[in-house]
C-alpha cells in the first residue's frame, strides 16, 4: 500500500516537474472557460509575473478575435481536441502575439465536461520573420515585374529559369511561360547567334567579360529588336546560372545609322564642294595665267632694241604672273591633291613623306606600302589620304612624337592602314572613346566617321605615355570605289 | 627637210591656241592635231601618226599620264612630251618611268617646249630648268639598279587572303569553307605563303605577320 503510495507520489512529483519546468505555455480551464491553472512558461507567455493575475480570466477574454473563439468551441465540441490551433491573444501590456495553440476536453471520472486544457506556443516571432519574407518578396517582385528594363535569368546548361514581363513584352509573347524553359540562344538574331551562345554558356560558369554588350534580339514575328545588355554569372540556389537586364535600343540604333548616314553624306558633300573648287581654281585661273604668258611673250618679242625699259616690264609682269599660278597650285592641292588622282594613293604618300621629311628633319618618319597590285578606287584611296593627314596633323599638333611610323598593307579583300607614333599618347575610356576634353576628339571621330561610311573598322590603341597606334582597314568592295 | 608633226592635247582651248601660235611660228613645226581630252589624244595619234605628241596632265576622260602609258603601248615609236602646270618630282619620275621625254612646265619660257621638241626628234631628255636638277639622275640611277621587293609584294590576292585567314588562327577546313574552296587547295596556298615569304613553320608565319602589322598593331615592330 505504501508502496502504491509513494509510486503516485513520485509520479505526480515528475509531472509536476514537467508542467513548472516546460519551454511551452500549459493552460487549464474549468468548463466555462475560465482559467485555474497555467505553468510559468505560459505566464511569461502572455506577460503576467503570478499566476493569481491571470486565474479567473476567461480563455475567452484573451483571445483578439471572438470568431476565432468561436470556432476553438465548435472544433473541440466535435473532435474533443485541437491541434495546431493558429490565434492571436492578447498580452498583458495590450500587445497582441501570435500564437499556436493545442487543446483537449477533460471530462469528470463520470464523463461529465469539467473543463479544457492544452498548450500555448508564442510564434509572434516567425510570423513577423514570415511577414518580413513575404514583404521582401513582394518587393522584389513589384521591382521585377514592373520594371521598363527586360530582366532575366538562365541556368542548367542556357535555359531561362526566369523571365519578367517587360521582357516576353518587347519580344512579343502574350506571357512569360512562353520564354521560360527554353534555351536563350533561340531569341539570339542569326548573325549573332554563335558568338552569343559560347559567351553566355561560358558566362555561366564563370565570369566573361566584357559584361556590357549590344546585341540583336529576335522577336516572336521574326523583327529584330537591338538590346543593350548587361549580364554577370551568377549562383542562385547553389547552382551557378546567369542573370541579366536589357533596354531596348532599337529607336537609337536606327538614329544613329541614320546621322552615320548623313554624315557621310556630308562628307562626300564636302569632297565633292572642295573638288569643284580645285577644278575650277584649276581651270578658270590655271588656264587663264598660261594664255596671259602666252601672250606676254608675245609681246614681249615686239619690244627688241630701244624698248628695254618695256621688255623688261614684260619680264616682271610675267614673274609675277608665274608666282600667281604656283600659288593657285598650292590651293588647289591643298583642297584635293591632285597627285592623287593623278598618280594614286601610294606615290601620293611618298610624296608626302619626302616633302615631310624636308620640312621636319628632326622627326623620323617612314612610310611603307606593301602589297599592291593596282591602285584602289577612288572614293578608298581619298578616305585613306585624309585619314593619313588627320593621323599626322595630329601627330605634330599634339603627341610631340619624334618617330612617326606609317604602314599601308593590301590585305585583299581588304586594305590596312597603320599608324604609330611615340608621343605622349592618351588614355581612352573603358568604352573604347575617348574623354570628352581630348583635343583630338573632333579629329579622331571624324576619320572615325569616313571609315564607318565604308564599313570599316577604326582600332586606336593609345595610353599616357605609350605613344598611339590608328589602325583601319577597309574593305575594297566594288561600292567604295566609285566616288 | 621634213617638218616635224605635233599633236597637242590640252582641255583648255586658249592654252592649245598659244601652244599652236608658238609651234606654228617654227618653220619646221607643225600642229598635226588639237585633243581635248586623253581619249581624243589617243584616237587622233592613231589616225595621224605625229613624230611628237605634247600632253598635258589634268585632262577629262584619261588623264595625260595615263594617256602616255596607252599611247606608248599602241605606238611604241612615238616620242612624247608632258606640257604641265605640275612640277611635283612624283608626275616627273612616273612621266619618265612610262617612257616621256620631255617635261615642260606651262610658267617656264616658252622656248622649253620647242627646245623639248627638238630633243626629243634626236631621243634626248629635256626638263624644264624649274625642275629640280638630279631627277633625271635618279631616274637613271633607279632604272639600273632593280627596287627593293618585300617577301610579301610577291603574294598573289588570294594568296594575301588566305595568309591573313592563317594567321588569324583559322585551320585548312575553316579557310576553305570560307573561301568556297578545297581544304587541299588551302593547303596549297599555304605552302606557296611558305615559300614566298621564305618561313617554315605556323609560328614563323604567326611572326612575320605580328612584323609587317597584320596581326596585333600593339605588337607591330618595323
Amino acid at each position: 500500500m505504501n508502496n502504491l503510495t509513494d509510486k503516485i507520489k513520485n509520479s505526480e512529483k515528475q509531472y509536476q516537474h514537467l508542467f513548472e519546468k516546460s519551454p511551452i505555455g500549459i493552460y487549464i480551464t474549468d468548463r466555462n472557460g475560465s482559467i485555474f491553472n497555467v505553468n510559468p512558461a505560459c505566464l511569461a507567455l502572455l506577460g503576467y509575473s503570478s499566476t493569481s493575475h491571470l486565474c479567473g480570466k476567461t480563455l475567452k477574454s484573451l483571445f483578439v478575435n471572438s470568431e476565432d473563439w468561436k470556432k476553438y468551441l465548435q472544433i473541440l465540441e466535435k473532435d474533443d481536441s485541437i491541434t495546431e490551433f493558429e490565434t492571436r491573444l492578447y498580452h498583458r501590456n495590450k500587445n497582441i502575439i501570435a500564437v499556436k495553440m493545442t487543446a483537449a476536453i477533460r471530462n469528470t471520472l463520470t464523463g461529465k465536461l469539467s473543463g479544457y486544457e492544452g498548450f500555448i506556443i508564442d510564434i509572434t516571432r516567425f510570423k513577423a520573420k514570415e511577414k518580413e519574407h513575404w514583404e521582401l518578396k513582394e518587393k522584389y517582385r513589384t521591382v521585377l515585374e514592373n520594371s521598363l528594363a527586360g530582366i532575366y535569368m538562365f541556368e542548367n546548361g542556357g535555359h531561362f529559369s526566369y523571365v519578367n514581363p517587360c521582357m516576353s513584352e518587347m519580344l512579343g509573347y502574350d506571357d512569360t511561360d512562353s520564354i521560360i524553359g527554353r534555351p536563350f540562344w533561340e531569341f539570339v538574331h542569326p548573325d549573332d547567334r554563335d558568338i552569343a551562345r559560347e559567351r553566355g554558356l561560358a558566362r555561366e560558369q564563370s565570369e566573361v567579360y566584357p559584361r556590357h554588350y549590344i546585341i540583336r534580339i529576335l522577336k516572336k514575328d521574326g523583327s529584330t529588336l537591338w538590346a543593350d545588355m548587361r549580364a554577370s554569372h551568377v549562383t542562385h540556389m547553389g547552382r551557378p546560372a546567369v542573370v541579366s537586364n536589357f533596354i531596348d535600343i532599337t529607336k537609337t540604333k536606327k538614329a544613329e545609322a541614320q546621322i552615320r548616314k548623313l554624315s557621310g553624306k556630308l562628307i562626300d558633300v564636302i569632297e565633292e564642294e572642295k573638288k569643284f573648287l580645285a577644278a575650277d581654281l584649276h581651270d578658270e585661273f590655271g588656264q587663264a595665267l598660261t594664255s596671259l604668258k602666252f601672250d606676254m611673250e608675245r609681246l614681249q618679242k615686239n619690244f627688241t632694241d630701244g624698248a628695254e625699259k618695256e621688255a623688261n616690264l614684260c619680264n616682271r609682269i610675267m614673274e609675277k604672273i608665274s608666282d600667281l599660278a604656283h600659288s593657285i597650285r598650292l590651293t588647289t592641292s591643298k583642297l584635293r591633291p591632285d597627285l592623287l588622282d593623278h598618280l594614286g594613293l601610294v606615290p601620293t604618300l611618298e610624296w608626302y613623306i619626302k616633302d615631310f621629311k624636308k620640312q621636319r628633319p628632326e622627326i623620323d618618319i617612314h612610310f611603307h606600302a606593301m602589297g599592291f597590285k593596282k591602285r584602289l578606287g577612288a572614293k578608298i584611296e581619298l578616305v585613306l589620304y585624309r585619314i593619313f593627314q588627320e593621323s599626322v596633323n595630329n601627330i605634330l599638333k599634339h603627341s610631340g612624337a619624334d618617330q612617326i611610323d606609317i604602314k599601308l598593307i593590301c590585305s585583299h579583300p581588304n586594305v590596312i592602314f597603320l599608324c604609330k607614333d611615340n608621343g605622349m599618347g592618351f588614355n581612352i575610356t573603358e568604352d573604347g572613346l575617348l574623354p570628352s576634353d581630348n583635343v583630338m576628339g573632333i579629329g579622331l571621330l571624324s576619320m572615325q566617321e569616313r571609315v564607318y561610311t565604308l564599313n570599316g573598322k577604326f582600332i586606336l590603341t593609345s595610353a599616357k605615355g605609350k605613344g598611339t597606334i590608328i589602325k583601319v582597314e577597309l574593305p575594297m568592295l566594288e561600292e567604295n570605289n566609285n566616288e | 627637210m621634213n617638218e616635224i608633226k605635233i599633236l597637242i592635247a590640252d582641255d583648255h582651248s586658249v592654252v592649245r591656241k598659244g601652244i599652236c601660235q608658238i609651234i606654228n611660228d617654227q618653220p619646221d613645226m607643225k600642229v598635226a592635231g588639237e585633243a581635248g581630252d586623253g581619249l581624243e589624244a589617243l584616237a587622233m595619234a592613231k589616225m595621224l601618226i605625229p613624230d611628237i605628241a605634247l600632253l598635258d596632265i589634268s585632262m577629262p576622260k584619261l588623264n595625260g599620264l595615263e594617256t602616255v602609258n596607252m599611247l606608248k603601248d599602241a605606238m611604241p615609236k612615238i616620242n612624247i612630251i608632258i606640257l604641265t602646270m605640275h612640277s611635283n618630282e612624283s608626275y616627273v619620275r612616273q612621266a619618265l618611268n612610262s617612257g616621256v621625254l620631255g617635261y615642260v612646265l606651262k610658267d617656264s619660257p616658252s622656248t622649253d617646249i620647242i627646245d623639248a621638241i627638238r630633243a626629243a626628234m634626236h631621243g634626248e631628255y629635256f626638263l624644264s630648268s624649274k625642275i629640280k636638277a638630279g631627277v633625271i639622275d635618279s631616274y637613271l640611277k633607279n632604272k639600273k639598279t632593280q627596287p627593293v621587293i618585300r617577301k610579301y609584294d610577291l603574294l598573289s590576292e588570294r594568296e594575301q587572303q588566305v595568309f591573313r585567314l592563317v594567321v588569324e588562327g583559322k585551320s585548312a577546313k575553316e579557310i576553305a569553307d570560307l573561301l568556297f574552296l578545297s581544304p587541299k587547295t588551302i593547303e596549297k596556298h599555304s605552302s606557296n605563303i611558305m615559300n614566298k615569304l621564305d618561313v617554315h613553320s605556323r609560328f614563323e608565319l604567326l611572326k612575320y605577320a605580328i612584323k609587317i602589322g597584320i596581326v596585333d598593331p600593339a605588337s607591330w615592330e618595323e
